[in-house]
């Protein structure tokens, strides 16, 4: 329904725009039959987790997408990064180098492996890490370095790890936002020691949960193995001192993961449509503008999330917008806000810090709905919605005012 | 050697063609779980605390009659945010009897894991054995329901109290398992469960913390994931522990079946210890049968009176596809990095050893008939009479 005047807005008591909320995640699902023909092999075979059959081709398929020598399925993304930092550490104490502008899970992660996170800047137009602020955080303590690859921009691959090549510090990167991107023409996986993707039901392979770890390094792949299943197997020394944990994906989740797998190419062109619509329908409207890549002749992206920026020259804040499309039915919210260096989901123990270049991108950006419950015509009424919030700005920040 | 041809080992057939494992592995009807998904798919609600994980949460709650049930996405996790949500400092007393997961679990929240032996006859800790690894920087006593044996006790929770200590309890074995009148779940300041698929209820993985207490639980379900609740508490280290929908749908389906599956086990149980007398050095763990849930079938086997050793007759077993497991064995005591600190005090843990060196857990599942416990009881009875040929043969 057509807005005619400020009142007729969801957040003053008019009818939503969307009658059923457009969620923000990809959620993508495959075909039912699909997904049930891979669990119904794990039935039969009685074989439900612990390495079963369908993990082992999730790895070997993923292997091959990303073009490494191996990857490791494990519950989730979290625990990848968590047991890959257990190992780096080796019982040592001392720092992890993070982005300040990122998923508020990675402090968590780090703690759980007993280190401490050092939140560092940020690349203004990449979001990246700043190449020179991690050069100026790096000391003593430095065990790792966790870089994390945004959804529009993969930041200064080349650049990071040459410095942690150079410096001998082990680099992992957090890559659940680069499945289905392109750097230099090639799929994340195999820059850094490691990198960590995700099959959680919002990315781009639906695995309900689930994630997994690719690398090119044997002897971390064969650690990593232990690390996810208690330590257990036959002693050797390669594996002395590993204190495990249950990081196992099960059958269930791999069944879910192979049969979205297929589809990975059809979603990503999908969301480049999407990501096109939203230009385009977005394009007469002043000082609103898409998240693109700063570098677009060397990196592609999957478009897993659709993130708007509002400049300050926009009528209405960033808040202001988020409560407003959020009322009209749009999954949205603020993206990466406040920053993850300050923000109070942080385990108690994790000092805050202020980075200039990551408080100031925490206030423009909003996180749009994604996935194929947006449609054309959806992102249509979505920017007609934002022309009219335009024209009638001055009256809908009074109003607001009142209820905010 | 006549007689040794029979055996799978020595090159006859194996006795049972296919494979029997140790461990639950139940599964619900086909036509089932293809229902419950196909609703999953029909809510696009995949993950995320879900309809079927807040329903699942509720009926587990109400079957153990506690206060609140969070699930996580498998029994190490439910481990990890319990340690932490009790904010448990220091040191803490835990079994080297258990199994990695519930010592691992202390070391991933930042703990030291103090280990002590245990009972050799309730393979559970008694005072005496908690009391000698007591010292001012022990802040909990951790304690596993080996077998679903409750290590519960008055004494216990006295002796906790006397020293101001928390105590928490490792239940991935007690689903369904009763003591004092009431079930597994009641006890301490938390539980942990689990529902791999080896437990009696199965949701290929799967956990679960249950509390009374209600200041915990918002603790507890805060600590699971990311996303921000109404009564957030600050501070708390969290991860990502979410179950997913496709693990509760199992898991409801699985409680469902619990008193068919609790049943079964029971017969089985009881099928075992029939066949099961009278075989040299060869004895059956011996549950309270109505209070126990008979996940697990534990025999000892004593080299001395059998002739064989344990693993002996392990590998002569899993040659006619029955496949058993030798839990706990090394026991954490020898587990590295555990074992480290532990190079002088070996002594300590001679009735873990004693434990480590003879028990064999037989198969005990849905896919296993009495018909083939008498078979499995059978060729046990066979190889330890066949014990002076297969050492002779060994000698060869």
């Amino acid at each position: 329904m057509k807005k005619k005047t400020f009142n007729s807005l969801a957040i003053f008591g008019g009818n939503p725009l969307f009658e059923k909320q457009r969620p923000i995640g990809q959620l993508d699902k495959p075909p039912l039959k699909d997904f049930l023909s891979g669990l119904r092999e794990a039935y039969d075979a009685r074989w439900l987790t612990n390495g079963g059959r369908l993990v082992q081709r999730v790895e070997k398929i993923c292997a091959k997408l990303h073009g490494v020598l191996h990857c490791l399925a494990v519950t989730n993304a979290g625990i990848g990064i968590s047991i890959l930092l257990r190992d780096i550490a080796r019982d040592r104490k001392g720092e992890v180098i993070l982005p300040g502008f990122s998923f508020r899970g990675l402090p968590h992660f780090i703690r759980w492996a007993g280190l401490t996170p050092r939140f560092v800047d940020v690349d203004k137009d990449s979001h990246a890490l700043d190449l020179s602020a991690v050069k100026n955080a790096i000391n003593k303590n430095t065990i790792a370095i966790l870089a994390v690859s945004k959804s529009h921009s993969f930041g200064d691959r080349e650049g990071l790890c040459a410095l942690a090549d150079g410096l001998e510090i082990p680099l992992i990167f957090d890559s659940v936002y680069a499945l289905g991107a392109k750097y230099r023409g090639s799929p994340a996986g195999g820059a850094g020691l490691a990198e960590v993707f995700s099959l959680h039901a919002t990315k781009l392979i639906n695995g309900f949960e689930g994630g997994y770890i690719t690398t090119n390094d044997g002897v971390l792949v064969e650690r990593l193995q232990r690390y996810r299943n208690f330590g257990l197997g036959a002693p050797s020394h390669l594996f002395e001192n590993i204190i495990g944990t249950n990081g196992k994906l099960n059958e269930v989740h791999a069944a879910m993961a192979l049969a979205s797998l297929p589809y990975l190419n059809n979603i990503v062109a999908a969301n480049r449509i999407r990501f096109q619509n939203y230009l385009s329908a977005l394009e007469p409207i002043p000082h609103l503008r898409m998240l693109e890549s700063p570098q677009p002749a060397i990196e592609s992206s999957s478009h897993v999330l659709n993130v708007l920026k509002i400049e300050a020259e926009w009528p209405l804040s960033r808040n202001q917008m988020w409560k407003l499309l959020s009322a009209e039915g749009l999954g949205v919210t603020p993206y990466y806000s406040p920053p993850l260096s300050r923000i109070q989901m942080n385990p108690s123990d994790v000092s805050p810090c202020q980075l200039p270049v990551s408080e100031k991108l925490a206030e423009h950006f909003l996180q749009l709905p994604s996935g194929k419950s947006m449609s054309e015509d959806d992102i249509k009424k979505f920017a007609g919605l934002c022309s009219f919030l335009l024209e009638n700005a001055k009256a809908v920040k009074k109003q607001l005012e009142h209820i905010l | 050697m006549n007689n040794l041809n029979r055996l799978a080992w020595f090159g006859a057939s194996p006795r049972i063609a296919r494979e029997l494992h140790a461990g639950q592995i139940n599964l619900p009807s086909w036509e089932k779980i293809e229902k419950a998904m196909e609703k999953i798919f029909e809510r696009e609600y995949f993950t995320n605390n879900g309809p079927l994980v807040q329903q699942f949460e509720q009926e587990f709650a109400a079957y153990l009659n506690v206060r609140h049930a969070v699930c996580v996405a498998n029994g190490t996790f439910a481990l990890m945010i319990m340690y932490k949500a009790l904010d448990l400092k220091d040191e803490v007393i835990v079994p080297a009897y258990t199994f990695p997961a519930t010592v691992q679990a202390l070391s991933w929240a930042g703990l030291k894991p103090v280990l002590c032996d245990v009972d050799p006859k309730t393979q559970i800790p008694s005072i005496l054995h908690i009391e000698t690894c007591l010292t001012p920087q022990t802040s909990a006593i951790v304690l596993t329901h080996t077998w679903g044996r409750s290590a519960h006790s008055p004494k216990i929770e006295t002796f906790a109290k006397k020293h101001g200590l928390k105590l928490a309890y490792d239940a991935c074995h007690g689903i369904g398992c009763i003591h004092n009148g009431q079930k597994i779940g009641n006890f301490g300041m938390a539980e942990a469960f689990s529902f791999h698929a080896t437990k009696i209820i199965n949701a290929a993985e799967g956990g679960c913390v249950v509390t009374n207490d209600d200041g915990l639980a918002v603790k507890l379900r805060a600590s699971r994931s990311f996303h921000a609740c109404a009564q957030d508490p600050e501070g708390i280290l969290r991860l990502n522990g979410k179950m997913s929908e496709a693990q509760a749908a199992l898991a409801l389906l699985s409680l469902e079946d619990l008193p068919l599956n609790l049943e079964a086990n029971r017969i089985r149980y009881e099928a075992y210890r029939q066949a099961l007398v009278g075989i040299p050095g060869v004895t059956l763990d011996d549950y309270n049968s109505a209070l126990n849930n008979h996940q697990y079938v534990n025999v000892f086997i004593d080299e001395a009176k059998a002739g064989l050793s344990r693993d002996k007759v392990f590998d002569l077993l899993a040659a006619e596809n029955i496949f058993c497991r030798r839990h706990f064995m090394p026991g954490m005591h020898n587990t590295p990095p555990y074992n480290n600190s532990l190079q002088n005090h070996k002594s300590m843990f001679k009735s873990t050893d004693w434990l480590c060196r003879r028990i064999l857990q037989l198969p005990n599942s849905q896919n296993v008939s009495v018909e083939d416990v008498a078979i499995i009881c059978d060729l046990i009875r066979e190889i330890i009479s066949l014990g002076p040929q297969i050492r002779l043969a060994k000698e060869e």
